[in-house]
């Protein structure tokens, strides 16, 4: 049984169409992320699912029940702003004590469950503090804690982390899972980045444009994205335009700009196709000694930017396509600006794709 | 070609500069020195100085003690309009009332040049970042992306050598930051300015430095190249704001000339080749989660710890790991993720490391908390 | 208190209504404040026989009423353009030294600038008079016998200054707070002076801060009566005429004039509106050696200096000279020593027993003021809401535009509406006297208190109240535990307004006042009847109360406001 369903949601404001026949369906206790560019509606359908924002379209299920109708403050769902929104005139311990008070709960529940919930984000020292005497992570702990306090059992967090310094965000997204996981909750969180995504969700969801263009888990999004958008999108990717010379059952022949020829895997593609071939940066190898099998591609360094555990290389083919790799930092080479070499990547390591209709560089546009 | 004089390249230096907001200290004591053409970072969390120390070098904010110094001369007393230095402002600051033209050749307007001469070069300019259709529409129906390239042509319109950005990629969507990295890295460097880029993100500072200044509560702590600083941190706040690290606690048992034991506070041995401390001395022991590695089975005594995997995640082509030791301690650790990845939750392993990689500090005083805290 | 118990318990009720609101609060605004407008006009057009007889072609004077109405309405229009203009020149430096410096002795300028909003009109334009139009004001200084100017159009526009100014340079500092200084930071490394960076990048932001502004000044100007009653000699402002043709009885061309006079200046704020805004700062030319001269230290310090000396000159002594005054003739005469002419025998001594009358104007205008403010609070925080909140972006726009009009028009128009409509000549519900003040002048303070409810509601996030909503508060909780609080400063700031313009009101409360008397009308009166230092003491006085509760509100809002942490 879904916690939360939303079935051919749609919203307009004005001309634009900020939400398209948008289906979800999130599980108990699952910890869902919309994932997705500024604009791409993500926003909007959690203001839907809180009731914040009505949907022209469409219905919302909380549990088996349809809320369309009911309003915010009786839906019983936690929300989590993006600018903390804590209540300035009021201390840490009011701001959390808010829902509960509201509810009418009695005084010793109060602060029962105020207490525990503070202990939990680490703030009891810090209840007679006033909002404008603490840190910005500090005050999403405060904002994360009276979401939490009334006991609701879904929690909505709209960009959560994205007013915070890189090192707070890092952090505070492990304690924010490790939260939800502790108190069995259903989350759904928004955001931009997919790091943060795949750091936190057992399922992203990936929207784009007002649609949803994908639901997986983190590790299937990332090794099995459903078209250039995605593989471009989380994670990095470098990208080889070229045509299909022969079809196999699973092995494919391609051949790229210039002439060169690589072997790559992939269904369903017939000879004469155009294709789009990504490599990830870590599934190419500089230099690896000859294999039968691997493909081989020449080139020369162009940059090189040493970047902490790994070494960032573009290589400049040949043919001239651009390709980044990563060379960790334990292979101990030191690669010079002009150098040659060849690059080696599986077969099987390679994402093929139909070459996009409205061209590679709109299809990977963030805009 | 855009118009090229043949000159030297200007540094910048900071001397001794302290300011000081009421009873707020917001610069301490900074030294810096810029290089020529050097692409220079300052990282830091919020609050730390960064932006302070921007506006010092623009002129835009006065310092109470210390000298600026660009291109060889002091210029404390020099406004901030005949400094002819570029900023780059967080939130762009792109003239709302201004097309996109008024607003890039709003320098050369400023002062008096000759339109047809500016006029070019701005062209060019807006070539370059590939905005040349747009010079007529205004900063509101821009994305982010193309505003921060406005904002970078319009502040290298007039001719300035020192470009100053505040963090520029700051209010970018994450992916759209990581790709516009590279490209501001790679037009600085093909125009051949000299760059003071500050930002809170420790990732980006890597990616687009020649070299680093960590910066925290007004001092800065370390300069170096990203290699250097990655792999010498001097302080604790500097490793800590570098990926994730792991902190041990322990006491020197003895030592050797260039080794020293270390007995850890919850039990285990750990071998160490730097950062030599005396006998009985407490230290804090430093570990790149990227500089640990999984063994199955038990490989040694020392730099050989044992637990049980309690947590993986698959994060963009590695996997980060949490690890219960036997002694109760937490360890984060960081593997690129290949096919044959075999290790689960709950399964026993073995974490290995090499002497070099463990970095040695001695215990600090306030507590080891309040020594990896902004402020 | 009886009166904040009854404050608090008329406001619960209202609030419990809040859903429907503007079932309640649009009527009302209707009724009190467009109604009158209305009936006047028809009034005119109904009996528009008569009223051409009066005004074109009365039997003994012919058309004299109608050249007499011109002159008047050229005068108006004339000082008004002046005082704008010169309110702009030399308010627009103090506004920049106001927002943008920081030295020691800032908040006191900060509340100087303040003072004259605090004198009501009348006490105001006494003072002005004393300053420089009588034997012991400036005069005094250069020896001569009479004061510097006389009672005319000069003194008029000098009276207008001093009161227009401070809503000229509050309206400024606002503006130029609000503009984001990362702008000027910008055109200041890319090479511009400052003086070209305010030129060509600030004045254009703030532009409509000086629209706003220069409109405020015009209109205020314009509709003002109980400074240019005490300073206009033989002269007569439009608003004035009204107020004497009502006093003759002359209603038909009274309304004739009421009518001209509104749409006059309804339309001067829709037009005048439109054309500023479409008008652009010229931006095509620099002058990089003079403006960079221009924004040295040397010219900065003299324009500066130069500022706060008008300042003092043209706004401040004159708006408190009748301290001064009140001072030099508290015992008696300083030219004859005669005791009949001090303040002391004037007021408590001689045998009309003024100080008597002066205490019942005192508690009268107590009165007024408290009913009026607690009437606005009730009816204004609903509308600000409605206006800021309400769902329909055309009914938004359309209430927001109604609301500058009460505000727009002289006062003594406004009052003589509501004659028109609630006396005898129309419903005849209500003669003159205390309510039909109370109702004339929540007519004319209505919209302060609702602009500043609204503007401090407008600049509040919806983020807090969505999070009070998410949390399970139904609306009237959400609004009472969360946007009370938050918009407590503009609520604060509106009953300011309201009740210190209640309590300085003279033009319309002469219209409608019947037989009791406010402060500000004894001002009048006793400077017609020639009792100078009696009247100063009651100007100080009313002087006094206003600033005493300016300042108690101010420090309650310092208590009261609480700023978000970005």
């Amino acid at each position: 049984m879904p916690d939360v369903k939303l079935v051919n949601v749609s919203k307009r404001f004005g001309k634009i169409v900020a939400v398209d026949r948008v289906s979800l369906s999130v599980h108990d206790g699952e910890y869902l992320t919309l994932l997705g560019p500024s604009g791409c509606g993500k926003t909007t359908v959690l203001r839907i699912i809180s009731g914040l924002t009505n949907p022209d379209e469409g219905e919302v299920y909380v549990g088996e029940r349809l809320v369309n109708d009911v309003p915010v403050e009786e839906r019983g769902i936690g929300f989590v702003f993006q600018l903390f929104a804590v209540f300035p005139h009021l201390t840490v311990w009011e701001n959390v004590a808010f829902g509960p008070r509201v509810l009418g709960w009695s005084t010793e529940r109060i602060e029962e469950e105020c207490l525990r919930v503070l202990r939990m984000v680490r703030l009891e020292n810090r209840i007679d503090a006033y909002p404008n005497e603490l840190s910005f992570g500090e005050l999403q702990k405060v904002g994360l804690a009276r979401a939490i306090a009334t006991g609701s059992k879904i929690l909505l967090l709209d960009e959560p982390l994205g007013a915070l310094d890189a090192k707070v965000r890092g952090e505070l997204r492990l304690e924010l899972r490790r939260l939800v996981k502790d108190l069995g909750l259903t989350a759904i969180h928004v955001t931009h980045d997919q790091e943060e995504a795949m750091v936190v969700s057992d399922r992203i969801a990936v929207m784009r444009k007002g649609r949803i263009v994908q639901v997986d888990t983190p590790p299937r999004l990332y090794s099995h994205p459903e078209n250039v958008f995605l593989v471009n999108f989380i994670g990095e990717a470098s990208f080889l335009e070229g045509t299909v010379k022969n079809a196999g059952k699973t092995a494919l022949v391609v051949e790229i700009r210039d002439g060169s020829i690589i072997r790559v895997s992939g269904k369903s593609f017939r000879i004469g196709d155009r294709v789009v071939v990504a490599l990830r940066p870590e599934y190419v190898k500089i230099n690896a000694k000859g294999n039968v099998g691997l493909n081989r591609l020449h080139g020369r360094v162009e940059r090189t930017k040493f970047v902490g555990w790994f070494t960032r290389v573009e290589v400049r083919l040949d043919n001239g396509d651009l390709i980044v790799v990563e060379e960790p930092m334990s292979n101990g080479h030191d690669f010079e600006v002009g150098e040659d070499l060849a690059l080696t990547f599986r077969p099987r390591d390679a994402l093929v794709f139909h070459y996009p209709e409205e061209g590679l560089q709109r299809a990977l546009s963030l805009e | 070609m855009i118009c090229r004089v043949v000159m030297p390249l200007p540094e910048v230096k900071l001397e001794d500069v302290m300011k000081k907001y009421g009873s707020i200290v917001a610069l301490d004591g900074v030294n810096l020195h810029v290089a020529d053409g050097e692409y220079f970072t300052i990282v830091g969390p919020t609050g730390a100085g960064k932006t302070t120390t921007l506006m010092v070098i623009a002129g835009l904010v006065k310092p109470d003690h210390g000298s600026v110094c660009i291109d060889g001369r002091v210029v404390n007393d020099v406004l901030p309009e005949e400094r002819n230095v570029g900023f780059m402002f967080q939130s762009f600051d792109l003239f709302p009332h201004l097309s996109v033209w008024d607003n890039v050749t709003y320098g050369p307007f400023v002062r008096g040049w000759n339109p047809e001469v500016y006029g070019k070069s701005a062209r060019e300019m807006l070539e370059l970042v590939h905005l040349a259709g747009r010079f007529d529409a205004f900063p509101r129906e821009l994305s982010g992306g193309m505003q921060q390239r406005i904002a970078l042509v319009r502040a290298l319109t007039s001719g300035a050598r020192i470009l100053l950005l505040d963090e520029p990629l700051g209010s970018l969507d994450a992916k759209i930051r990581v790709e516009l990295r590279y490209e501001l890295r790679s037009l600085v460097k093909d125009l051949r300015l000299t760059a003071i880029h500050v930002t809170h993100d420790m990732e980006e500072a890597m990616i687009v430095s020649d070299r680093i200044a960590i910066l925290r509560k007004g001092r800065i702590l370390q300069v170096g190249t990203p290699h250097e600083v990655y792999s010498n941190p001097t302080s604790l706040f500097v490793i800590n704001f570098m990926g994730e690290t792991n902190f041990l606690e322990g006491i020197v048992k003895n030592r050797g000339e260039n080794w020293a034991n270390i007995e850890l506070r919850n039990g285990g041995n750990v071998r160490v080749t730097n950062g030599m401390m005396g006998v009985e001395k407490d230290v804090v022991l430093a570990i790149r989660s990227e500089d640990l590695f999984f063994n199955k089975r038990r490989v040694g005594e020392t730099n050989s710890l044992s637990g049980y995997i309690e947590g993986s995640k698959f994060i963009s082509g590695y996997i980060r790991y949490e690890v219960r030791l036997d002694n109760g301690e937490h360890i984060i650790l960081r593997r690129l993720a290949s096919r044959n990845d075999s290790f689960k939750v709950s399964d026993r392993v073995t974490v290995n490391f090499s002497p070099e990689k463990v970095l040695v500090y001695p215990c600090p005083e306030g507590g080891l908390e309040r020594a990896l805290s902004p402020d | 208190m009886m009166m904040s118990g009854f404050k608090a318990s008329f406001r619960r009720t209202l609030v419990k209504r809040l859903k429907n609101s503007s079932i309640i609060v649009l009527p009302f605004f209707f009724l009190i404040a467009l109604m009158p407008i209305i009936y006047m006009f028809s009034y005119v057009f109904f009996n528009f026989g008569e009223v051409y007889r009066w005004v074109f072609n009365d039997p003994i004077s012919g058309d004299a009423r109608w050249v007499f109405m011109q002159k008047s309405i050229l005068l108006s229009f004339e000082v008004a353009t002046l005082v704008t203009i010169v309110d702009i020149i030399i308010g627009l430096p103090m506004a920049w030294i106001l927002s943008r410096y920081d030295f020691w002795g800032k908040k006191a300028v900060d509340t100087l600038v303040d003072l004259p909003l605090a004198v009501p009109t009348s006490a105001l334009g006494f003072s002005v008079f004393l300053f420089w139009g009588s034997r012991g004001g400036l005069a005094s200084l250069f020896g001569i016998e009479t004061g510097l100017f006389s009672r005319g159009p000069m003194m008029i526009v000098l009276a207008h200054i001093a009161f227009t100014y401070p809503y000229v340079v509050r309206s400024l500092t606002a503006i130029i707070e609000e503009v984001n200084i990362g702008y000027e930071y910008a055109a200041r490394t890319l090479g511009a002076s400052s003086v070209t960076a305010v030129r060509t990048i600030t004045l254009p932001l703030i532009k409509p801060g000086l629209i706003t502004g220069a409109i405020l000044a015009f209109t205020r100007s314009l509709g003002e009566t109980g400074a240019t009653i005490l300073v206009c000699g033989i002269y007569e402002t439009a608003p004035l005429v009204i107020v004497a043709w009502r006093q003759l009885l002359e209603i038909p061309p009274a309304a004739f004039l009421g009518m001209i006079v509104v749409a006059v200046a309804v339309f001067l704020l829709y037009v005048a509106t439109y054309l500023a805004e479409r008008w652009r700062f010229p931006l095509r030319k620099v002058w990089p050696k003079a403006e960079r001269f221009l924004s040295g230290k040397k010219p900065r310090s003299v324009r500066d200096l130069l500022s706060t000396l008008i300042f003092f000159l043209l706004v401040l002594i004159p708006s408190a000279f009748t301290l001064v005054y009140m001072g030099t003739w508290w015992s008696g005469s300083p030219f004859t020593r005669s005791q009949e002419a001090g303040v002391v025998y004037q007021v408590f001594l001689a045998p009309d027993r003024k100080w008597l009358s002066l205490w019942m104007s005192i508690l009268t205008s107590l009165e007024i003021s408290t009913v009026v403010t607690c009437i606005n609070l009730a009816f204004g925080i609903p509308m600000a809401l409605l206006v800021v909140r309400g769902k329909s972006r055309r009914l938004r726009g359309f209430l927001e535009a109604l609301l500058n009009i009460p505000i727009a028009i002289p006062s003594a128009a406004l009052g003589f509406s509501a004659y028109l409509l609630w006396g005898a000549k129309g419903l005849g519900v209500l003669s003159p006297g205390f309510w039909l003040v109370v109702l004339v002048h929540t007519a004319a303070t209505y919209p302060y208190m609702v602009k500043q409810v609204a503007s401090v509601l407008e600049g509040l996030p919806p983020m807090y109240e969505e999070a009070a909503r998410t949390l399970g508060a139904k609306p009237f909780s959400v609004f009472r535990m969360v946007t009370l609080p938050l918009i407590m400063p503009g609520i604060l700031a509106g009953t300011i307004l309201s009740f210190t313009r209640s309590l300085g009101e003279t033009g319309a409360t002469i219209v409608v006042m019947g037989t009791i008397r406010t402060v500000p009308v004894i001002v009048v009166n006793w400077v017609e009847a020639m009792a100078l230092p009696a009247a100063a003491f009651a100007s100080v006085v009313l002087i006094a109360t206003s600033y005493v509760l300016m300042l108690l509100f101010r420090h309650l809002i310092d208590i009261v406001v609480t700023k978000p942490k970005f």
